[in-house]
């Protein structure tokens, strides 16, 4: 099952901002469970794609050292009201996650 | 019983070369660099990213807090203008994983990225900056009061 990503586009003097905020525990593999004193198996984003309408903006590889959560921002050079921006994420398990917006103007 | 992290991701990278995913089997990224990721060692990480080529100083500005209260969250902005750039990495030196992330930059979309990290301890901020001129990096010292579990 997708997850869902929180994603925001606005687009102020040509300049489209995105902000994107995802929902994942980006577990190392290091942490130990605080009740059973297991470790926590590593479960985290690996990569990243953001597409605005059917072109590839942005991607990323991701380790374990972004926070829990993982929020990102970046700006795309130009951009109209109403485009489509759409940001996917798959995890080392296989999981992945997906959140699209339309771009508004500022 | 000891399962060590690198045969979980192991395991896991197996998942994603089975798992064909739309949007992913369309784009044309690399696989995933798990050596890169995994290693423990600053000076490994950093000769990955940087390729063995040492990188000169660069116009490349980092926003981070100066001290942060919370290492499992430290806010940073990573930006340049130098002109055709292709990829922005993160590094943490004293991070148990030092290698963060590298961010594949294009001609749509300009050279700045915000995203938040772990940081275990007090240490720097390390972005490397690939243009077509070659690489560059920069460095920003943050204090950390409260570790994070990076």
């Amino acid at each position: 099952m997708e997850k869902k990503v929180k994603i925001r586009a606005s687009l102020k003097d040509g300049v489209t901002t995105v902000k994107a905020l995802m929902t994942h525990p980006m577990e190392t593999g290091a942490r130990k469970d605080k009740d059973t004193g297991e470790l926590v198996p590593a479960e985290f984003i690996q990569e990243v794609i953001v597409m605005h309408n059917d072109t590839v903006v942005l991607n990323a590889n991701w380790g374990t050292g972004i926070s829990k959560n993982p929020y990102l921002s970046f700006k795309i050079k130009g951009g109209a009201a109403g485009d489509t921006i759409k940001l996917e994420w798959k995890d080392n398990l296989g999981a992945t996650g997906s959140g699209e917006t339309q771009i508004k103007q500022k | 019983m000891k399962i060590s992290r690198r045969h979980a991701i192991k395991i896991g990278s197996l998942g994603a070369i089975f798992t064909s995913l739309s949007g992913f089997a369309k784009s044309v990224l690399a696989e995933w660099p798990a050596a890169s990721f995994d290693t423990t060692v600053y000076d490994e990480a950093y000769a990955i990213v940087t390729g063995g080529v040492e990188p000169q100083e660069g116009s490349i500005k980092i926003d981070a807090p100066e001290i942060a209260s919370n290492g499992a969250t430290v806010p940073i902005t990573i930006s340049t203008d130098m002109e055709n750039v292709k990829t922005i990495s993160v590094l943490v030196d004293k991070n148990p994983r030092p290698y963060i992330s590298t961010f594949f930059i294009n001609e749509h979309i300009e050279a700045s990225i915000a995203t938040r990290v772990k940081m275990r301890e007090t240490s720097n901020i390390v972005a490397i900056v690939e243009t077509a001129e070659g690489k560059f990096i920069a460095k920003q010292s943050v204090k950390v009061t409260a570790g994070g579990c990076a």
